[in-house]
């Protein structure tokens, strides 16, 4: 099978504009501008297979949304090459565009003062749909989204949640064969994240289209995307299943509680004794963070402490992404 | 007493240097501005002088000289430009109500109205500081403006021209608060400078407009914008004209401000603060 | 794509349009009103200042609308079907570049449709009225030179629009400066249309260099007096297929920087 996306040795370095210090320093940076380049990519090399939906998965900054700038042909790599469904997506950019679909979480591509509806309309005419086409398209969208109430209503109305539904359904119009979502769920709770994973996994499968999603919350990919890409500072950290990045780098969790007022020293010198690996802090005599070593001691812990009088407000956090990427690369890159 | 006057004065102070800082932030479509300034203020001048000596009527008006004193005069004090250059702080408002992030000013221990006035002073001052009275130095030196007609005249232009500012608040207040659903910011405004600089006495000196427009310019506040200031730089008001033109600026920055308040009280529970 | 897509986009891009002041209700009503009051008192303040006088430097009252309008009229052309040259910064600046780059079509054509603003068609019709309406007054129909002299007339300012308008908004955003210069040209070249044999000598120049002079009082005078305007009139279209070519290349530079770069925040 021929891969969707191929990226083979990546590397982008962006040269910026410093501006001098001091009071005259605007002046002095326009006559004589000085530049630093940052380097946002490097190295970079992946492939995506036809129907994957994979997760782009970095930190701020790392260089996600460049990876999918290239990939979709809007801006050019440095180095190394990019290949999407055969094609040089910025030499090729209109015979490219007919086939992907894209959602820049931070920017919208639906008209603010009117209804989607209008929005869509004007997509059809942009990507030369067929009327039943259309039809067909927007029926499976507007039940997988849920978006009946929302087509009719103007975008400047809609909570940030109904407006991403609908910025999806316009990344999706044409069927696409590959979507790119940059950051699609940022200040969405936790309900709206859900809904776009789950249309996500139903368009794929339904359609088979690829998918490429990129978030900085490992939560976000959870239950989604089978396999990830992780990258920092613009380097590939692992590319492999989500469970195997869990289970071996993703082990530590923290647990946070309101311990009682008495037997708090007891209670915690005994979760010592049973699990030496467990480190925790104390903050002004009410709150243990522990850090727990491994998943399975997450469950035996939280029983543990479940069971003892006076505890309350026992949260599980998930694992910061920081934790993991610093976890990958301390062990080396698995090859997944 | 004092603690509380402070209080509720401090805020538009911090409007007032918050939107100047901004404004010097925004300092080269200053600069642009003088540049663009300099050349209307000289075409006007070349079109007044060919429209001067080639009407009878114009010359018993005005002499050559003070028909460029005019001219030049009411480009440096052109309020219009000023909404021009800086439409994003002018009318941010608008924008902002509309798109229903008002709730951050509606938040605040300010009241709307002042708050506007306070950013509109700034951008007010700003352009008489860094356009205005550039322009009037070097206009003075090539002599084509004279200094104002006495010393009372000075003191009382500036009068008028904090009037002036008060009813070019009042205007761009009422336009905020009436025509905040629309999305048509940009022709809203672009008719204002049009009724402003026809009737204001920016394009044309208001004693020459034509019977019924005169009758029209002078029961609508557009007057008091640029026509009266200038004219009493130039020392045409005098005795009780003086007073009565002065009285009715005034009368119109008053009223447009209490226009604005009673609007606004109307308006504000009908502002849908949307988005989620 | 095809022509006939394209000319469908298009109109499909302006029924859209139409319909966001329609939204409003009254602001349909608001923005119709308010261009006419903007433009209406504009050809007023002409009639005023000719009510004093019968010609202004030897031009009669409709040969100066004339030039005033043609100029216009090519202004809003441009703006109308090509609205996305005088947005090019906005596009480069404000990330817009992104969305407009993964769209099957080229990328000025699909900014144009989304850029379009029905009252520049409006300001477009206006002007094409005010402009004919002067013609039919100075009998220039009646003439095929004439005709043709107008057609090139037309023809020269809106390239000129095209190129002053994409050179001012790319060449800020290759340069990676602010708008400001686009303000200026904006709010001075209403003023920039009389005659201009009235304006000081180094103001001519000026204007000749800066080549608002060939979108009205050139190409304008050519038309009217064919046998003592030919200079530099006749050059009009030239200039602006050269103005109109140099703007390309200044957007190319501006395309490229940004194929490289992206937007602002490398991130």
């Amino acid at each position: 099978m021929e891969e969707t996306v191929r990226v083979s040795g990546l590397s982008k370095t962006y040269r910026a504009e410093r501006r001098r210090p001091g009071r005259f320093g605007w002046l002095r940076s326009f006559l004589t501008p000085e530049y630093v380049d940052i380097q946002a990519l490097e190295d970079l090399s992946f492939e995506v297979l036809p129907g994957e939906i994979v997760g782009l998965l970095g930190p701020n900054g790392a260089g996600k949304s460049t990876t999918i700038k290239i990939l979709a042909g809007i801006i050019l790599p440095t180095g190394g090459g990019v290949s999407v469904l055969g094609r040089d997506p910025h030499k090729q950019r209109i015979e490219n565009a007919r086939e992907i679909g894209a959602v820049f979480g931070q920017r919208s591509h639906l008209i603010f003062d009117l209804p989607p509806i209008d929005s869509f309309g004007l997509l059809r005419h942009v990507y030369a749909i067929g009327k039943d086409d259309y039809d067909r398209q927007m029926a499976l969208l507007t039940s997988l989204l849920g978006l009946d109430d929302l087509l009719l209503q103007s975008v400047r109305t809609l909570s940030l949640g109904q407006r991403m539904r609908c910025e999806i359904a316009a990344a999706f119009l044409h069927r696409p064969r590959l979507v790119y979502l940059d950051e699609p769920t940022i200040g969405l709770d936790i309900e709206a994240k859900h809904a776009i994973g789950r249309f996500l996994t139903e368009i794929s499968h339904e359609q088979n289209t690829t998918v490429i999603l990129s978030t900085h919350d490992l939560s976000d990919v959870e239950r989604v995307c089978p396999r990830v890409v992780l990258i920092d500072k613009g380097r590939l950290a692992f590319d492999g299943d989500l469970g195997y990045l869990l289970e071996h780098h993703a082990r530590e969790r923290s647990i946070q509680v309101d311990l009682p007022s008495s037997g708090a020293d007891e209670l915690i010198s005994g979760l010592r004794r049973d699990w030496p690996g467990l480190r925790y802090e104390q903050f002004e005599g009410r709150f243990v963070v522990s850090r727990v070593p491994d998943r399975d001691a997450v469950t035996e812990v939280t029983r543990v402490l479940l069971s003892t009088d006076g505890v309350r407000n026992l949260r599980v956090a998930e694992p910061r992404l920081e934790d993991v990427i610093v976890n990958a690369f301390r062990s080396g890159f698995p090859d997944g | 007493m004092v603690r509380a006057l402070r209080e509720s004065v401090l805020p538009y102070v911090g409007t007032w240097l918050a939107t100047f800082r901004s404004c010097w932030a925004l300092r080269m479509e200053f600069l642009i501005s003088i540049v663009v300034a300099f050349l209307i203020a000289v075409i006007m001048r070349s079109l007044w002088l060919a429209i001067h000596s080639a009407s009878e009527t114009v010359q018993t008006a005005f002499t050559d000289r003070e028909m460029v004193s005019y001219v030049v005069m009411s480009q440096i004090i052109n309020l219009a430009r000023i909404g021009h250059t800086n439409r994003r702080i002018v009318y941010g408002a608008m924008s902002r109500i509309a798109r229903g992030q008002v709730a951050m000013d509606l938040i605040r221990p300010q009241v709307f109205q002042l708050t506007r006035y306070a950013e509109w002073l700034a951008v007010f001052t700003f352009d008489a500081l860094v356009v205005g009275l550039p322009l009037w130095l070097v206009f003075r030196l090539v002599g084509w403006i004279p200094n104002p007609a006495s010393p009372v005249h000075g003191i009382l232009f500036i009068v008028s021209l904090a009037a002036a500012w008060l009813v070019m608040s009042g205007i761009h207040y009422l336009i905020v608060v009436i025509a905040f659903r629309s999305t048509n910011v940009f022709g809203i405004q672009m008719a204002r400078v049009a009724l402003q600089e026809v009737l204001g006495g920016s394009l044309i000196p208001i004693a020459l407009l034509p019977g019924a427009l005169l009758a029209i310019a002078s029961v609508l506040p557009f007057q008091a914008l640029v026509f009266t200031p200038v004219w009493i730089y130039l020392g045409r008001f005098s005795g009780a004209d003086l007073a009565r033109a002065l009285l009715v600026q005034w009368g119109w920055a008053a009223l447009l401000a209490v226009a604005g308040m009673l609007i606004w009280a109307y308006v504000r529970p009908r502002v849908v603060v949307f988005g989620g | 794509m095809n022509i006939p897509a394209i000319v469908r986009l298009y109109l499909h891009g302006v029924l859209t349009q139409i319909k966001v002041p329609a939204q409003y209700r009254g602001d349909t009503w608001v923005a119709i009103v308010s261009i006419l009051i903007w433009r209406g008192l504009r050809v007023g303040f002409i009639g005023i200042a000719f009510s004093f006088i019968a010609d202004l430097g030897g031009w009669t009252v409709w040969e100066v609308v004339l030039m005033w309008a043609n100029s216009l009229f090519a202004e809003f052309l441009v703006n109308s079907v090509a609205a996305f040259v005088s947005q090019a910064d906005l596009y480069f600046y404000q990330g817009r570049m992104d969305y407009a780059r993964i769209r099957p079509v080229p990328v000025m054509v699909f900014a144009s449709v989304e850029q379009m603003r029905p009252e520049f068609l409006l300001s477009a019709i206006f002007f094409a009225i005010v402009g004919a309406v002067a013609s039919i007054n100075l009998g220039l129909f009646s003439s095929p030179l004439s005709i043709v002299l107008l057609g090139l007339a037309v023809a020269s300012a809106a390239l000129l629009w095209f190129g002053i308008m994409l050179f001012m908004s790319s060449g800020a955003a290759w340069l990676s400066r602010a708008r400001v210069l686009k303000f200026g040209v904006w709010s001075f070249d209403e003023h920039a249309k009389y005659p201009l044999d009235i304006l000081p000598f180094p103001l001519q120049v000026g204007l000749t260099v800066i080549p608002y002079a060939f979108t009205s009082y050139y190409p304008i005078s050519l038309a009217l007096r064919p046998e003592t305007h030919i200079w530099p009139g006749i050059l009009s279209l030239p200039v602006g297929l050269a103005v109109a070519a140099i703007s390309l290349f200044m957007y190319g530079k501006a395309s490229s920087h940004y194929d490289s770069l992206g937007s602002a925040d490398p991130t």
